[in-house]
């Protein structure tokens, strides 16, 4: 039944990529919590391994920190919250080592680790708290949704659920409007943080925004049937390390506009699948058109797949 | 840091704790044991969240100090060394441990990593005798749900207030309750819940008394030198007074261990699962038990019964009823009935005299 936290290797939780990023929401939520009206349920909205994850660590912390001294405190207790080893904070994410093919939260998984336990005391901090990894409902069905729902509706005092989502846009409805949504901000500022020359090159128009441009053309040709726009943009891309930004930008912005017959779902996912590869492409020193291409094909083949 | 012990005071120590290290958890550390040393005694401490035990025992303190010791390794290393007197010396990221002749060091996880341990409240003097307290959780521990997902059934509701102490156990089909004249002090809480680990704790201590006390997210009891600290869990135990009834008119005194001894025998032959057993009683004192179900066979035995009234029938599971016989320790027990469909009421005659009342509630089967 264990879920083994974020790896500290994948650089998920570091303050210095992600803290600017995370910072608006931790002190809104901070804001909240000193008022005494932070919501039990909280869903944090933004990509995978881009910040959303340090936001809800930080989160946690300051929710259980004895000490109740906000964000980046570094008590004995908000450390071990960041490493993933206070008994008051919990994870609940797809377990590789449950039974069933799909890859999915459990709802057995969520009676053992959530339901059942959440009758309990903090053991000591000021509250417990759980985080739930991707809650879109491909990850996070009906099936175990159902059984959280209840739980999540009426927790017991000092009781906060933290949920993570690229899409709110596929978070079952009846999940997402008992949580009070936290956006973090979006890839293309995200990417302007990231890579050295790209502020630079989206200010002045060229490069990047050109490429965003032409790979969000190519993304609505092939969304009309035809792939071969994808193979077309792929082949010509500029040999310049931004361009999985600037792709994954361009995917972003079509599934934030609801482009697509699965709203955009397809579309961020797809965006979340860039970022991966650009990570991916600096450990394995893969060439930049076979990642991307790969990445715009699956795409591709999810669409097609779901329109059939 | 470094400590002079005894190693048959730790091994009885270790012992203590072995019930609450967590093996297979989230949280690797807690798979250790917290040593921690100060002013002539090494307390030891474990947890599995649930439930956290500190004990301690004499010692020979140079240096205070704290650190974590893999709870099996340490107690088989204890237990195995060559000499009674031993040493535990910490130096850096590990312990040595000298014995005799023997020497070793073992590596130790930093004890920052471990949780902050609730603090054994010292302030409660709310105090119970602990055999009273042993003698009112076997009567109700065995009718504990098991393995319902419901966890608040999954233990037992002790109330308590001034001068009476009151505890009950259901899983839903039947309900145990006890009662018994209690301490007069001041009350730690109105009413928890105890988890069904924590009340099997209890039995492994010969001490005189329990000592109560509550913080807002833990229960203390200390036992001896010992403390055992169970966190609070959210009450939503079911109205339970609702279903004992005091009134029912139809009433049997039978021998305990004749009744017990014709149900093991009748529901043998009974439906597997089920395990139901008709009830019967005429007007003519006697009364007859009869297996229902007939993939096995069936099976009836009369008992002759000191009753006169109406007849009745009711359907009981016989594990429920052969339970509470069991535990039991009385001569007599009266069985109180009205119909086949009001609950059927077990309480024993001439019981233990340091109990109030004890009373056991069946629900009838639908047959």
């Amino acid at each position: 039944m264990t879920v083994p936290w974020w790896d500290d290797d994948t650089g998920v939780l570091d303050r210095d990529r992600f803290g600017e990023q995370v910072e608006d929401i931790l002190q809104r939520a901070r804001r909240a919590q000193l008022e005494g009206h932070l919501p039990h349920g909280l869903l944090l909205v933004g990509l995978e391994g881009m910040g959303r994850e340090l936001a809800a660590v930080e989160l946690a912390a300051m929710l259980t920190c004895p000490e109740n001294a906000g964000p980046w405190c570094g008590c004995n207790s908000c450390r071990r919250v960041r490493r993933g080893i206070h008994p008051d904070v919990e994870r609940v994410a797809y377990d590789p080592d449950l039974k069933g093919t799909k890859d999915v939260i459990k709802a057995d998984q969520v009676r053992d680790t959530i339901v059942s336990k959440v009758g309990a005391r903090p053991y000591e901090g000021m509250a417990r708290v759980w985080i739930l990894d991707r809650v879109e409902r491909q990850w996070f069905p009906p099936s175990p949704a159902n059984v959280f729902l209840k739980t999540l509706e009426e927790p017991p005092p000092a009781v906060h659920f933290i949920l993570l989502a690229a899409n709110p846009g596929s978070v079952l409805p009846t999940i997402r409007s008992r949580c009070q949504t936290l956006r973090l901000p979006g890839a293309v500022a995200l990417a302007a943080r990231e890579g050295d020359e790209l502020p630079e090159l989206i200010a002045s128009g060229e490069g990047a925004r050109e490429f965003a441009r032409r790979v969000r053309a190519a993304l609505t040709e092939a969304a009309g049937g035809d792939p071969l726009a994808l193979v077309v943009v792929s082949r010509s891309l500029p040999g310049e390390p931004w361009v999985y930004q600037a792709a994954a930008a361009a995917a972003l912005e079509l599934a934030t506009s609801g482009t697509g017959a699965d709203g955009g779902e397809g579309f961020s996912r797809l965006a979340a699948r860039l970022v991966e590869a650009e990570s991916r492409a600096r450990v394995l020193n893969i060439r930049p058109e076979r990642l991307i291409l790969s990445c715009l094909m699956q795409w591709y083949e999810e669409a097609v797949e779901g329109a059939a | 840091m470094e400590l002079k012990l005894q190693k048959t005071h730790v091994l009885q120590e270790l012992s203590v704790l072995q019930g609450v290290v967590e093996r297979r958890g989230t949280i690797p550390i807690l798979s250790n044991i917290l040593a921690e040393a100060s002013d002539g005694r090494l307390r030891m401490i474990a947890t599995d969240l649930d439930m956290t035990i500190v004990t301690s025992c004499p010692a020979e303190v140079e240096g205070e100090g704290r650190l974590t010791l893999e709870s099996r390794v340490f107690t088989e290393l204890v237990r195995n060394l060559p000499e009674e007197e031993f040493v535990v010396r910490r130096d850096g990221d590990s312990v040595e441990i000298i014995s005799g002749r023997f020497h070793s060091t073992m590596s130790v996880a930093d004890p920052s990593g471990y949780p902050t341990v609730p603090e054994p409240p010292t302030d409660g003097n709310y105090s119970l005798s602990l055999d009273l307290f042993q003698l009112l959780l076997q009567r109700v521990a065995f009718a504990i749900t098991r393995d319902d997902p419901k966890f608040q059934l999954n233990g037992a509701l002790v109330k308590i207030v001034p001068g009476e102490i009151e505890i009950a156990a259901t899983d839903g089909h039947r309900l145990a309750m006890v009662r018994a004249k209690a301490s007069t002090d001041v009350v730690p809480f109105e009413q928890q819940l105890f988890p069904r680990k924590l009340l099997a704790e209890f039995s492994r201590f010969d001490d005189e008394a329990v000592i109560f006390s509550a913080t807002e997210n833990h229960l203390g009891f200390q036992i001896g030198e010992r403390h055992i600290i169970s966190r609070v869990v959210e009450l939503r135990f079911p109205q339970y007074e609702r279903v004992i009834v005091r009134d029912n008119p139809s009433r049997i005194r039978i021998q305990r261990a004749e009744l017990l001894g014709s149900l093991r025998r009748v529901s043998l032959m009974a439906h597997e699962k089920a395990r139901g057993v008709r009830f019967r009683l005429d007007g003519s004192g006697e009364l007859t038990l009869v297996s229902i179900g007939h993939e096995r066979g069936s099976a009836e035995e009369t008992l002759p019964v000191l009753y006169q009234g109406e007849s009745l029938e009711i359907a009981l599971n016989a594990q429920y009823m052969i339970e509470v016989l069991s535990i039991l320790g009385c001569e007599l027990v009266e069985l109180q009935l009205r119909d086949s469909a009001t609950q059927c009421v077990v309480v024993p005659v001439d019981d233990d005299e340091r109990l109030e009342e004890y009373i056991y509630v069946l629900m009838p089967m639908r047959v």
